[in-house]
């Protein structure tokens, strides 16, 4: 440290110097390193935690922030499904507290009902399987799936799309809709890729899936929403005594009048007959004759009832009245008109399944018969337990802690990959890309600049001048006529097209020259003499003694090249010629922030690699400029 | 300077309102400025030293000799020798702002809050609104503006040779 000298080193203003400086320096390091950070914490964000701006994600460290997070991800960010099936009233997934005690005895014997297999395949959905919030993030379970469905195509989409009857534009737009297991008008998914997807879910562990609950769909959907989330409303207008919503349950069939009040009933009866979703409904077989009666009203000849049913029935004593919904078409939206409830426009009469021949077979009561078998009617207080789904889940979620951290921590990373790397050819583009460009600005700004430097024309200043002015104008005059011209030559989406444009550098040639100017002239002299030829004495001598300068032109012209996004798009606008860049622009733009920051991520570190890497070589090669 | 005023108050977290720094016409040039500055500073070290490592260490032994302080030794040794590098950056930093930073400033503001500069101008013209003749004449005449630079910066270059340290 020569500025300051050896001598009154020890004096205490160099010492507050140092340290002064050496305190600068830190700083300067924290304001550097801290925005690294908060990208990197931004790459591991999910909805949930997207507002958060800490430089260590709070999941990592704290279990409230992961169970959120968690939570989340179980009920494929689907706010209502997590309500619904927890019966619970948060707001929003931030808001959202881990139980304080679990019931383990109730636990286990859910845990022990579950695995009885009392339930069918429609009454549960798979977690982890979309992320509509978070956007662009492909959560575990659709990873999974999704690899299953790759390797049993044969990575091919249009044979998926075929056998499955799906209309996937590609892998990357592959997605599965959570099945909407409450709701009269559920998503649907085609009957082919359900049973793919349903075939997948039975496989899934128990803890991964949630179970729809019609009760909680009840109370929060249906009576919270009219009646207002505060129970005083609710007993004011029903007449009624309820301490709490706790005390509210959706019955198996129509209120017993002499229990409940008339408004109980209307309430019951309209979210049966319109809201529920039919699987959940069973119908009395003493509704067959009014059933009857409805297609007679409905079809009046049983020819056309045949028709349309595909049937050969004499008369409509025959038509058959399912106890359970219909699988689909015309029976089973007849099914459902007469559970509505049918009125003849010609003749004014009502047709409708009377209330007392309805009943439920949901989740719910088929756990509470479960129960009831196992312990003896007289034990089970019956009709209050629900399925402890929160306790069930929060159990396993205490035992995964670790590997959930994980998954969160590279899911958003991992979504990226999946995206850019595992499908099309992005990689094997902008490497063809880079590649070429290096060597291209290898070939010709040396070629050009030893030319100027050895010859000396006597326009050299005015060779250089004109290069160099090509700079000084912005990208954008340059961009419109380098496509136009580059359309001219039939040249668009072709590595041609990439690589033309930036092929000589006028910055670069101006560098070289004054590199090669200041090698001796001697050597040139001495080289003649000796016999070298022309080329010779360029590959020998130049370009050997300035590598270091070479290796800094090589890099700016990776660095170029792989950060080209504005003209990789324009003059590739076909997907096969893509190259990482444009992938990334179109991620980012269907995505949600913690993508985006995986992404940028991970586009970072092929540049952090290179220089990481050639750290010795770009310290070389910086040239400084010195007067003659 | 109402960046500075209102720094404090945030840094010492009083208020307990975001302060929303690139939407207020007052801060939001100079928060965009900043960071730009501050990213483009690394790149900039790393030349300033190789400068600093070329520079003699006769020059201070002899500056120590005829009794120079450490601000002498900045002012008339260190300054001097690297002027040509001063002077050819700052050409090109002037240059180059009016170019790089608008891919920048577009992310930051969008233009809005008084930060619509030049090059956004051209670029939402051009890519925004698709007159890309208006766009084309405004990009040239921006880079007609920034010719003198150019050639100013051109002509110092010429002046000096480049050299690397080993």
């Amino acid at each position: 440290m020569p500025i300051l000298s050896q001598i009154g080193r020890r004096h205490w203003k160099t010492r507050l110097l140092i340290g002064l400086i050496y305190t600068l320096l830190a700083a300067g390091a924290v304001t550097m390193v801290y925005p690294f950070l908060l990208m990197i914490a931004g790459s591991s964000k999910s909805a949930v935690d997207a507002a958060d701006q800490q430089a260590l994600p709070a999941f990592l460290v704290d279990e409230r922030a992961l169970y959120r997070k968690h939570i989340e991800g179980l009920f494929n960010e689907s706010l209502n499904q997590m309500r619904w099936a927890y019966d619970s009233d948060a707001a929003m997934f931030q808001s959202v507290e881990p139980p304080n005690a679990v019931d383990a005895g109730l636990v286990t014997e859910w845990d022990a009902f579950l695995k009885s297999g009392g339930l069918p395949d429609y009454s549960f959905e798979v977690g982890y399987l979309a992320a509509p919030q978070s956007r662009g993030s492909i959560p575990s379970a659709l990873r999974t799936f999704k690899k299953e469905m790759e390797q049993a195509f044969g990575n091919n989409i249009a044979r998926l799309n075929q056998a499955l009857g799906t209309t996937f534009a590609g892998w990357n737009s592959f997605f599965v809709l959570p099945r909407n297991g409450l709701e009269r008008r559920g998503n649907s998914r085609g009957p082919a890729f359900d049973k793919a997807v349903s075939d997948f879910a039975s496989r899934q562990p128990l803890e991964n899936r949630y179970y729809f609950s019609a009760e909680g769909y009840y109370k929060a959907a249906f009576l919270k929403n009219q009646y207002t989330r505060d129970i005083a409303v609710f007993n004011r207008v029903h007449g009624t005594s309820y301490r709490s919503w706790v005390d509210i349950h959706l019955t198996r069939t129509c209120p017993d009048p002499s229990r409940m009040t008339e408004l109980e009933r209307d309430d019951w009866e309209r979210f049966v007959r319109g809201i529920l979703s039919l699987v959940w409904i069973r119908a009395d077989p003493a509704g067959a004759s009014g059933y009857r009666d409805f297609l007679r009203a409905k079809y009046g000849d049983v020819a056309i009832y045949n028709l349309r049913y595909g049937t050969a029935f004499t008369n409509f004593d025959k038509a058959p009245f399912p106890v359970q919904p219909p699988a689909g078409g015309v029976a089973l939206s007849d099914w459902e008109s007469y559970l509505q409830g049918w009125r003849n426009s010609a003749t004014g009469v009502m047709f409708m399944l009377p209330a007392d021949l309805i009943s439920l077979d949901t989740v719910d009561f088929r756990f509470r018969d479960w129960l009831q078998r196992k312990y003896g009617s007289s034990k089970i207080a019956g009709l209050s337990i629900l399925p402890p789904q929160q306790d069930f889940h929060y159990r396993a979620f205490l035992s995964r802690q670790g590997a959930l951290r994980r998954e969160f921590a590279i899911r958003n990373i991992r979504s990226v990959i999946d995206y850019v790397a595992l499908h099309g050819r992005a990689v094997l583009n902008t490497a063809i890309y880079c590649g070429l460009s290096v060597l291209c600005a290898l070939i010709f700004n040396p070629l050009a600049a030893y030319a100027l430097s050895r010859y000396r024309p006597r326009s050299t200043y005015k060779i250089l001048l004109f290069m160099m002015i090509t700079m000084a104008f912005p990208p954008m005059v340059t961009q419109i006529p380098v496509f136009l011209m580059l359309r001219q030559f039939n040249l668009l989406n072709s590595f041609a097209a990439l690589i033309l444009p930036g092929l000589a550098n006028g910055y670069t040639i101006f560098l070289l020259k004054g590199f090669f100017d200041s090698l001796p002239r001697e050597l040139y002299e001495c080289a003649q003499l000796d016999g070298a030829g022309e080329f010779r004495i360029f590959w020998q001598l130049t370009l050997r003694l300035s590598t270091p300068i070479l290796a800094v032109t090589a890099l700016g012209a990776f660095t170029a090249a792989y950060t080209n996004f504005m003209m990789a798009l324009l003059l590739c606008q076909d997907e096969r010629m893509w190259t990482i860049m444009p992938w990334l622009y179109q991620l980012q733009s269907t995505s949600g922030q913690g993508v985006v920051f995986a992404s940028l991520l991970l586009a970072s570190v092929p540049t952090l690699l290179v220089f990481v890497f050639c750290q010795k070589v770009i310290m070389k090669g910086i040239v400084v400029p010195v007067e003659k | 300077m109402a960046v500075l005023g209102h720094l404090p108050s945030r840094l010492l977290a009083t208020s307990p309102e975001a302060y929303h720094w690139l939407s207020d016409p007052d801060t939001a040039m100079l928060s965009c400025v900043i960071p730009m500055v501050w990213a483009g500073m690394g790149p900039g070290c790393l030349i300033y030293l190789a400068a600093l490592k070329g520079i003699p260490d006769d020059f201070y032994e002899a500056a120590d000799v005829d009794g120079a302080t450490f601000c002498d030794k900045i002012l008339f040794v260190v300054f001097p020798m690297l002027k040509p590098l001063v002077m050819i950056n700052f050409a090109g930093a002037f240059i180059g702002s009016f170019y790089a930073a608008t891919g920048n400033i577009l992310v930051m503001t969008g233009g809005s809050a008084n930060t619509e500069v030049a090059g956004l101008h051209i670029w939402y013209k051009a890519f925004t609104f698709l007159k890309f003749g208006p766009a084309t004449a405004a990009a040239w005449m921006l880079g007609v503006i920034l010719i003198g630079f150019t050639v100013q910066q051109l002509k110092m270059l010429s002046r000096v040779e480049f050299r690397s340290n080993r």
